[in-house]
């Protein structure tokens, strides 16, 4: 069936199987950031934003995407040019293997548009759906801090 | 690529209930219902040929009409956390069980309807709604009570939809939710939610607790208990392991589940209680 979105804020539109999973979809079309880990909604490897809020994508069936607006990690940042957030990981040391770090940088991402001045128990409440097996955690919530902090300032007039 | 439903064929939209009514009755075993999709990370249904989603059927409000907090089944937990209001104790109550139920990103794709009609031991939300005594509205029309519908079972629905949940507030003075697991995200090992409404001069109490049994139960013997002198948690131990046998599996065995149980409906009793006076 054909399915159309916008993907990154652009229209989208795809062929799938009813069955298919959002998360296979997308890595089919080449967004290879969001990744496939457990498939049960456990891990938060595969999550991206769904109208703006954090959803396991392995559990989101093709067809529910019509007519909504994703977001996936390409979306949010190049190498390029990346998002203040995919900096902050990065000079924070919050990446190591860097599985987690899509989902961990879309949900970090969601909670700041929300919330720009979360405290750090706000910031681990936000991303309890994203496992890290790496870090510890500690550097990811330094980063979000940061992140936090940079938006803020740069806000200021 | 594995696919989360192999053998669907075909995925329904309709913007009717009486509509998704027809084709979930045309459809038969290999068709489901679907609100969030969330269940199939934990049960598989490798037969399903045919979904009905509930996204477009037009229940997604949350309202409030007199002293009745209306909320449409697929609502989902992250969007119902988001509209409840902290000046009410039944809706706070609402919210620290929403809060603590899964984690962020699934609570953004359960609906309400979805976690009510794919009740388990690991429900918490049932849990509260049941202390709360609320009512689930069938197909748009029929009114059924949680209780009735936890004492019976998933199969009392007969095929009929969950559209919508109503929480009254009428006399709720205070409520709280405790759940116990081996971390903040995991499922249930026992919880428990206990509401004190206010009638008249006298307080009442009503108390559910989940985890120890296929689906939340309500003992009205240990609602007469927390009435009375104050008790700690190894005599409400007892008397919940008098009314229920608990499961027990690799997470944890009956006794201590059963344990967990007993403390948290006295600990719960005691923070619905000090919410009651303030
Ligand atoms: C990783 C993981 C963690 C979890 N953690 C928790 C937890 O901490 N606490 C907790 O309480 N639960 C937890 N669950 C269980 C979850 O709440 C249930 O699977 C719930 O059924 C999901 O809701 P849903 O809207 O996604 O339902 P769906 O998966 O869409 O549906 C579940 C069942 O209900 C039926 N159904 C759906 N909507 C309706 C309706 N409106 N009327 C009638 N029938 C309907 C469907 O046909 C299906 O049989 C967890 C599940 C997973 C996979
Ligand atoms: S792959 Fe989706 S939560 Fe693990
Ligand atoms: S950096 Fe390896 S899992 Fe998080």
């Amino acid at each position: 069936m054909n399915v159309t979105t916008r993907l990154n804020g652009k229209p989208f539109s795809f062929d799938a199987a009813p069955g298919e999973r959002l998360v296979d979809v997308l890595r089919d079309h080449g967004f290879m950031g969001t990744k496939f880990g457990c498939g049960t909604g456990e891990c938060g490897a595969c999550v991206v934003l769904l109208d703006g809020e954090p959803v396991n994508s392995c559990l989101v069936l093709a067809p529910r995407v019509e007519g909504r607006s994703i977001l996936t990690i390409e979306g949010l940042g190049t190498p390029a040019a990346p998002h203040p957030l995919q900096e902050e990981f990065a000079d924070a040391g919050a990446v190591q293997c860097g599985f987690c770090t899509p989902g961990m940088v879309l949900s970090a991402h969601a909670l700041l548009l929300r919330n720009p001045s979360p405290n750090r128990q706000e910031v681990a409440a936000a991303l309890d759906g994203n496992l890290c097996r790496c870090t510890g955690y500690v550097k990811i919530v330094d980063a979000v801090m940061a992140a936090a902090a940079r938006r803020r300032e740069e806000a200021r007039p | 690529m594995s696919r989360i439903l192999p053998r669907l064929e075909r995925y329904h939209r309709p913007t009717r209930v009486d509509e998704a009514i027809a084709l979930l009755r045309a459809g038969g075993r290999t068709t489901m219902l679907l609100g969030g999709g969330v269940s199939l990370g934990m049960l598989p249904r490798p037969n399903v040929r045919e979904v009905v989603g509930m996204e477009r059927l037009g229940v997604d409000q949350v309202r409030r009409e007199d002293s009745v907090l209306c909320i449409g089944a697929s609502v989902t937990l992250g969007r119902l956390d988001s509209e409840l209001i902290m000046g009410s104790a039944a809706e706070r109550l609402l919210r620290d069980t929403v809060r603590r139920t899964a984690t962020t990103p699934l609570r953004n794709l359960m609906t309400v309807g979805g976690v009510i009609a794919g009740v388990g031991p690991w429900s918490d939300l049932p849990v509260s709604l049941l202390a709360l005594g609320a009512d689930l509205v069938l197909n748009g029309a029929a009114v059924l009570p949680i209780e009735t519908f936890l004492a019976k079972g998933p199969r009392v629905l007969d095929g009929a939809l969950i559209t919508q949940v109503r929480v009254s507030w009428e006399g709720v003075t205070g409520g709280a939710f405790l759940k116990v697991g081996r971390n903040e995200t995991d499922l249930a090992l026992a919880s428990a939610s206990v509401v004190v409404f206010r009638e008249g001069m006298h307080p009442r109490i009503r108390a559910a607790i989940g985890g120890l049994v296929p689906r939340p139960v309500r003992i009205p013997a240990m609602e007469d208990t927390l009435a009375g002198p104050p008790l700690d948690g190894g005599a409400m131990t007892r008397l919940i392991g008098s009314v229920v046998s608990p499961r027990m599996d690799p997470r944890a065995d009956g006794d201590y589940r059963l344990a967990l149980a007993g403390t948290c409906v006295v600990d719960c009793y005691e923070a619905a209680r000090r919410e009651a006076c303030r």
